[in-house]
């Protein structure tokens, strides 16, 4: 692998990060800090699964924050490479799909790590949260910019418009991240509606990163693990397949 | 060394073949230009050389297989395609940055090749400018600059001269030559065939995805181009006074005009035959044809 394209593939993700700011890293900190502070009001006494509520709270929108983050990242910065065929200039370089795929998701990594310390001195005004399982947190962490980075770059290879993408955002992203148990905990919840949370992946790396920062969860944990891990070699694979097979931008 | 080895190129798009069964090469240092007519089948070809398409055959840079052995392939070309392509979020000198980091080059070269690249293509006054910021004629400049960042062999420029002006395009023409002369090979494609004509030493001819003609410049304006004889004459020269197998008579009062192909070694004759029939030559002028005019003569097969 020639190591410095790589790195100058995840240099330029870093540069644009830096000059859209105001887009990428600044709104979900903001939106974190409006939900901290309604939230903070209104159930301040509230306590859910044997937490604060505001304590409960932190580690979801965190997740919430981290998932949104990664999709976005390598699904605009590829679509925007397709668009502006930029995408072409890195295909004609000696660059392997291998590093390619890394480097995308790097960058996702990274720039789903600033948006989550953003946050976390954000909730310092409210709550100074304590690690419970860091091996957990870094677990869900890693996995959530794996797969959501991952959906980000097939989604981008697919779209054809800026409207694709927003459509995934608006009817698939947001509801699972919502019904994802980032506000509740599900045994809040109807039975029935509990056991369709069950089938929500999104649950699974709320409930663990959670279980990370509180030591307490939801759900069963080692289902969640299993299921995380699955679904994000799954996803990852197909993605360096696509990439390999040249997807929908070498024809 | 063949710079670059085509094999049975074959490329099918889904309604149609852009190229059919291509077979060339072009050797190393050559200034190879490769003309047709809009479809002819040349964007197709270089982006299969660039491995932007997937493709039937076989392509190999200095012996390495385009597909197989890619990173090393790659790191041979430099390419500046029909499109522009630019980095968006980037100024000019970024964007000379950033491409020559993604061919892996060290820090301090990409440093050196960066400002020989604004130097040498007039961007020093903006380098700090957004690519989107640059005029047409800037852009094309750039997309050359970043072509070369990496200190390619081989450079690949699919209609470069699009959109210049016609100083921009003889400095152009000047830089291109010194560049072919330091040793690197060029393949070209442009509308423009004068561009081509006065450039390239070989000159590739394709039309619906085939080569029509194929060869170094001399042999195929040897070859292929028809000349021109003109004559002046004191009075009109009668229509049915010369006779020349496959040439083409055109008589306007005092001028006639005789084109076809080796009127040189014919002209002696002709003269002969005027001049014996009491008609007093004032002028002659033979040339060749331009090879524009062979290009649409052939292209259009007429």
């Amino acid at each position: 692998m020639s190591r410095t394209s790589f790195a100058y593939i995840v240099k330029r993700e870093l540069y644009r990060l830096y000059t859209t700011l105001s887009q990428s890293l600044f709104p979900p900190i903001i939106s974190s800090l409006l939900f901290l502070t309604i939230f903070n009001f209104v159930l301040k006494d509230k306590s859910t699964i044997g937490a604060p509520f505001t304590e409960f709270l932190v580690p979801g929108l965190i997740m919430m924050a981290v998932i949104n983050s990664s999709f976005t990242s390598t699904s605009f910065s590829l679509f925007l490479s397709k668009w502006t065929k930029q995408i072409q200039l890195i295909l004609t370089t000696p660059t392997s799909y291998l590093e390619l795929v890394s480097a995308y998701l790097v960058g996702a990594t990274l720039r789903s790590l600033l948006v989550s310390i953003g946050i976390f001195l954000v909730t310092l005004l409210f709550v100074v949260p304590s690690v419970a399982h860091l091996w957990a947190l870094l677990y869900y962490f890693i996995l959530a910019c794996m797969l959501f980075g991952s959906i980000g770059i097939i989604l981008a290879l697919k779209a054809e418009t800026f409207e694709h993408l927003g459509v995934v955002t608006t009817f698939f992203l947001t509801p699972l991240t919502m019904l994802g148990g980032v506000f509740y905990s599900i045994k809040d919840l109807p039975i029935w509606f509990q056991k369709i949370t069950l089938l929500n992946p999104v649950f699974y790396f709320v409930d663990g990163f959670r279980y990370g920062l509180l030591g307490v969860t939801d759900g069963p944990l080692g289902i969640g693990m299993a299921v995380t891990f699955i679904l994000t070699a799954t996803t990852v694979a197909v993605v360096v397949y696509l990439m390999k097979i040249g997807w929908k931008v070498r024809y | 060394m063949q710079a670059i080895e085509i094999k049975n190129l074959k490329k099918d798009y889904k309604d149609e073949q852009a190229v059919k069964d291509m077979d060339f090469y072009i050797q190393e240092g050559d200034f190879f230009g490769f003309i047709g007519p809009n479809g002819a089948g040349k964007t197709t070809t270089i982006q299969c050389i660039m491995g932007l398409l997937k493709f039937e055959g076989s392509i190999n840079i200095f012996g390495n297989d385009n597909v197989k052995d890619y990173i090393e392939a790659r790191k041979l070309i430099g390419f500046s395609p029909q499109e522009e392509n630019l980095d968006p979020f980037l100024n000019v000198e970024q964007a000379l940055h950033f491409t020559a980091g993604y061919y892996g080059l060290k820090r301090e070269k990409i440093k050196e090749r960066v400002e020989l690249m604004l130097k040498d293509f007039g961007l020093e006054k903006h380098r700090k400018k957004n690519t989107r910021a640059l005029s047409g004629g800037m852009k094309r400049r750039l997309l050359l600059a970043r072509s070369l960042v990496h200190d390619p062999k081989i450079l690949i420029l699919d209609e470069p001269t699009a959109a210049m002006d016609v100083e921009l395009r003889q400095d152009f023409w000047k830089l291109m030559k010194r560049i072919n002369k330091e040793g690197k090979t060029i393949m070209l494609t442009s509308h423009y065939i004068e561009e081509v004509e006065q450039l390239c030493n070989t000159i590739c001819i394709v039309n619906e995805g085939k080569i029509l003609a194929m060869d170094k410049k001399e042999t195929i304006m040897q070859d292929l181009s028809n000349q021109e004889l003109k004559i002046k004459s004191n009075k009109p020269v009668p229509k049915d006074l010369i006779k020349v197998e496959a040439c083409k008579m055109i008589h306007d009062n005092t001028t006639t005009l005789v084109v076809g192909k080796d009127i040189r070694k014919k002209a002696n004759d002709i003269i002969k035959t005027i001049e014996k029939a009491g008609i007093k030559i004032e002028e002659i002028d033979i040339k060749n044809e331009s090879l524009e005019k062979v290009f649409l003569r052939i292209t259009k097969n007429e």
